[in-house]
């Protein structure tokens, strides 16, 4: 076994409510970089639980993923993704939907797959190439999402999704929550209509230490952090 | 049904159709072993044939496919009765089992509770045995 790993916790933390969530993960990495992210997605006043699978290569592009849906205690949907250089599919079954099968022909393999863990908000990070202050973000190839609602409680479906969202890159910046201080990359996620999404990933591995976003009047920070991570 | 995209076998889609429920799908962890128990009528000290069951892989070690594989139905399984162990993450009440296979020796295993969370499971066939360190929230 030469593959390496690290597992943590992301408290979802609501002003003057406290913790309203919380996201458990567990990520390894095989030599080629090929990294597969598994996590458990929990939003108390949702109702929602999520797993998710996930698996990008060394560009940090998807090439598949499963992800299951709970909403209100009762199943919501269960859906497979594959992802290659030229198709981008969807097998799955939800409780509106039915059993879907989906398949977008793609003219590039797809540079990003939504599947709603604050993890994969922090993995924004490695589109950053040169990482100095005022850089955005490029990326090259189609973006899906598994659903357009902000929490992710739709499908889950392979949505195509309008990538207008900016990447800024701030700098490195030490940050302190409860799983340590960090020497942690800080980038937002500029919007035309909302403030921006600040997040502080690790350099290496892009594991999430904080995001805060001000329209949502929520800080998820990284309160557990175990294993091998950089 | 089942899809799937594999480096052996490439794009793969299967059915099979049933006249009944899939009882179990094994995918080889040793927890998923441990849930296949709920199947087992206790109440009846006999070897016991698992119900409409298949695997995603037929190697001991789960290494093929993952691909639908409908069971052999050669294992057979039997409970044995209520025991407590202990084991690094504690000492717990168990339910014991066994499973027994025409061409292998046979696997024990325990677990507790209602959520069938494994305690114990010994395969000598692997020189295995697969003990709980660890178990955390609100397991019953």
């Amino acid at each position: 076994m030469r593959h390496r790993s690290y597992s943590g916790k992301v408290l979802y933390l609501t002003d003057g409510k406290g913790e309203m969530g919380r996201e458990m993960f567990y990520v390894t990495i095989q030599p080629d970089s090929t990294r597969t992210m598994r996590a458990v997605c929990e939003m108390d006043d949702d109702r929602l639980l999520r797993d998710v699978v996930i698996t990008v290569n060394k560009d940090w592009q998807p090439t598949d993923a499963f992800v299951r849906l709970t909403i209100e205690e009762k199943f919501y949907g269960s859906s497979w993704f594959r992802f290659t250089d030229t198709l981008a599919e969807c097998q799955g079954y939800t409780v509106k939907e039915g059993r879907i099968d989906q398949a977008f022909e793609t003219e590039a393999r797809t540079a990003s797959f939504g599947t709603h863990p604050v993890h994969g908000d922090a993995w924004g990070l490695a589109g950053f190439k040169t990482r100095t202050p005022g850089e955005i973000a490029q990326r090259r190839g189609p973006v899906f999402s598994s659903s357009h609602q902000p929490n992710g409680g739709s499908g889950p479906y392979l949505m195509p999704t309008d990538d207008s969202i900016v990447r800024k890159y701030v700098g490195l910046e030490d940050v302190t929550v409860p799983a340590g201080t960090f020497r942690a990359a800080h980038f937002q996620m500029l919007f035309e209509r909302y403030p921006p999404i600040d997040i502080w990933a690790t350099p290496e591995d892009c594991i999430p230490v904080r995001l805060r976003w001000d329209l949502l009047k929520q800080t998820y920070d990284l309160v557990e952090l175990s294993g091998d991570a950089r | 049904m089942y899809e799937a995209a594999t480096a052996k076998e490439g794009r793969v889609h299967q059915e099979f159709e049933l006249n009944e429920r899939v009882r179990e799908l094994g995918t080889h962890p040793v927890h998923a072993d441990a849930w296949g128990l709920a199947q087992v009528n206790r109440a009846d000290p006999r070897p016991q044939a698992p119900a409409l069951r298949f695997s995603t892989s037929i190697q001991p070690d789960g290494g093929s496919g993952p691909l639908l594989v409908p069971s052999t139905g050669r294992k057979l399984r039997r409970y044995l009765g209520e025991d407590t162990i202990s084991v690094p993450a504690g000492r717990f009440r168990v339910a014991h089992f066994q499973d027994s296979f025409p061409d292998k020796p046979p696997a024990e295993l325990w677990v507790t509770g209602e959520d069938l969370v494994p305690v114990r499971v010994a395969w000598p066939f692997r020189r295995q045995t697969y003990e709980l360190i660890e178990l955390s929230g609100e397991a019953r």
